[in-house]
């Protein structure tokens, strides 16, 4: 179904959607590549920060916070230079893609 | 735009050739995403709840069933709370409104009784059979009385185990509470694996929190079938701090296990170390997968589930997929926060794959908080990631083994917000 659609669409919008493709993959490529991995590995996240990453008692939220404070606290956890009780163990697993991706995706989670 | 919005992210996808549902995954335009696929998942608890949940929100499409004989659940993580009066059943009981309201999840109180794996169809205890496309397993663990002389599940309401939360925790709460000032508490851990292995070191702990408070000459004897650990010694550090000479371990392991029960005299023996008799008894038994997964052939000679942990498919059945503690993903362990992970990446595994597409390497997370008393937390992490087939763990570990109180006190805070998060994210509550 979703093909007929497409095929049937005039040149002008395929070229529009062929320039918002390339300009995605270029913003982002992994994202673009991987939307799947972050999306499971964010819904990971939610498992203590709950749902929509909004917080859990004294566990604080994710969503909506700005995408380099969540890159600073993940990279800081990592290295540990930031001090942490559990977030260490946790980004000590996650490579340097990951976090930007990570921090990207809850960072755009509306606030 | 150096902040995507998801959505527009999303629709941007969509234009570009490939379809999602509003907060699903993306699949190949091209794919059969969004077929009325039918999966029924076996089981209410960390494992079934979070995958039933998790399969409607990557793919609101697929028509999902959850199965699970009872109305409520009660949780065993923090259940140890109870025991030690600090909080109500009430607080670690929940139901599957959110489910069936939030994530149009189909509820059936029902019991799974048999599996035909040929013909994909599986009956319950009510007289109904349904089928499926894929079946998901979380049924937990059963108990291997024959393996201790004496004990049983009729002995066990003299004996209680309280590993499998709910009547056995009140049970086992109200025992704690009859018993005399200077009584003895045995509680008597299992051979590995089993459930929750720091969770026999926590209930010592806060029964001794109880006791402390209400019987202080009473004793605890720990019959520790894990021997000795790094974890067992941070556990020890505490309990000379919190509760000098009030609990005495003893190592269990290889040949001090427990081989016989007598309810009568309730008391305990093992190779080793003779006969232990006790005011209370806490038993807990050695354990396999629950008894549904071995009924059908899906568990081996270990008596769990050998899977693939990529999308946590059966190796012994077609279109079967089983996860939490009944499945062997070692070396995860068997937690609710390990269940509640398999869960989601079942999930998402069974919505990729219906479409065509290929699951993506990630990252499988763990993780237990042990509370010492309501101030005072330890935990152990654990990521893990695949690799050659198998999981491995890339990161983890216990917590720092010299900290302050107010770390032990931070813990004890995130402890409760874990306990609050997954069940919020398990049971679909929003
Ligand atoms: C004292 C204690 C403390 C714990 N503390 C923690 C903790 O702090 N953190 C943590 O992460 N984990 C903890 N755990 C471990 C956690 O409880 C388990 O790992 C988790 O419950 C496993 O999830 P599951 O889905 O495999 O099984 P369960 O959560 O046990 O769910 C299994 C469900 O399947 C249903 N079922 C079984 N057979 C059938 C059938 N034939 N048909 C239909 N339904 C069926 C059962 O009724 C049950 O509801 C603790 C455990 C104990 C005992």
């Amino acid at each position: 179904m979703k093909r007929n659609i497409f095929i049937k669409w005039n040149a002008s919008i395929y070229f529009l959607t062929i320039c918002t493709a390339v300009f995605l993959l270029s913003i982002n490529a992994v994202m673009a590549a991987a939307p799947n991995k972050i999306k499971i590995m964010a819904d990971a996240c939610l498992t203590c920060h709950g749902p929509n990453g909004a917080g859990s008692g004294k566990i604080p939220e994710l969503k909506g916070l700005e995408k380099s404070d969540i890159t600073e606290s993940l990279f800081g956890f990592k290295s540990g230079d930031e001090k942490s009780t559990i977030m260490g163990r946790y980004a000590k697993a996650l490579n340097d893609d990951e976090i930007n991706l990570l921090a990207e995706y809850f960072s755009a989670l509306d606030k | 735009m150096n902040q995507l919005d998801r959505r527009t992210f999303i629709k941007l996808l969509g234009a570009a050739g490939v379809v999602s549902t509003t907060s699903g995954l993306v699949f190949p335009s091209s794919a059969a995403a969004g077929t009325k696929a039918r999966v029924v998942v076996v089981g209410g608890g960390f494992g079934g709840a979070t995958c039933a949940n998790y399969l409607r929100q990557y793919d609101s499409n697929l028509n999902v069933t959850l199965i699970e004989p009872n109305i409520q659940f009660v949780t065993c993580p923090f259940s140890n709370t109870v025991l030690a009066g600090m909080k109500s059943i009430n607080f670690i009981t929940h139901n599957y409104d959110g489910l069936r309201k939030n994530r149009g999840v189909n509820i059936m109180h029902d019991t799974v009784i048999s599996i035909d794996a040929t013909a994909k169809k599986i009956k319950l205890k009510s007289g109904k059979t349904l089928t499926y496309d894929r079946l998901v397993l979380s049924p937990g663990i059963s108990f291997n009385w024959h393996e201790i002389e004496g004990a049983s599940a009729e002995n066990s309401k003299i004996m209680p185990h309280a590993w499998k939360a709910g009547a056995q925790t009140t049970l086992l709460q109200k025992q704690l509470e009859a018993m005399k000032d200077g009584g003895k508490v045995i509680i008597a851990s299992p051979r590995k694996p089993f459930r929750a292995p720091p969770a026999p070191y926590e209930r010592a702990s806060l029964i001794a929190y109880y006791l402390k408070k209400t019987k202080p000459s009473s004793k605890i004897l720990l019959i520790d079938s894990s021997g000795d650990s790094e974890e067992l010694a941070m556990f020890r550090t505490g309990w000379e701090k919190l509760y000098k000479g009030m609990i005495e371990w003893v190592d269990g392991s290889e040949q001090g296990e427990i081989v016989s029960a007598d309810a009568k005299a309730l008391s305990l023996t093992g190779r080793t170390i003779g006969t232990l008799k006790g005011d209370v008894v806490n038993l807990i038994p050695p354990q396999h997968a629950g008894e549904i997964a071995r009924v059908a052939g899906l568990a081996d000679e270990s008596g769990w589930c050998p899977v693939n942990p990529q999308n946590f498919a059966s190796t012994l059945q077609k279109d079967i997929h089983v996860i939490g503690d009944a499945c062997i993903a070692d070396p995860m362990q068997k937690t609710g926060h390990s269940a509640n992970t398999q869960g989601k990446i079942c999930a998402a595994a069974i919505v990729i794959e219906l479409s065509g597409g290929t699951m993506p390497d990630v990252t499988y997370n763990t993780s237990i908080y042990s509370l010492l008393n309501p101030k005072y937390a330890l935990s152990s992490a654990g990521v893990y990631r695949l690799k050659n087939g198998k999981l491995k763990q890339v990161s983890g570990g216990l917590s720092a083994k010299k900290a302050s109180r107010k770390t032990r006190l931070k813990e004890a805070r995130f402890a409760s917000g874990w306990y609050k998060g997954i069940t919020m994210d398990t049971f679909g509550k929003i």
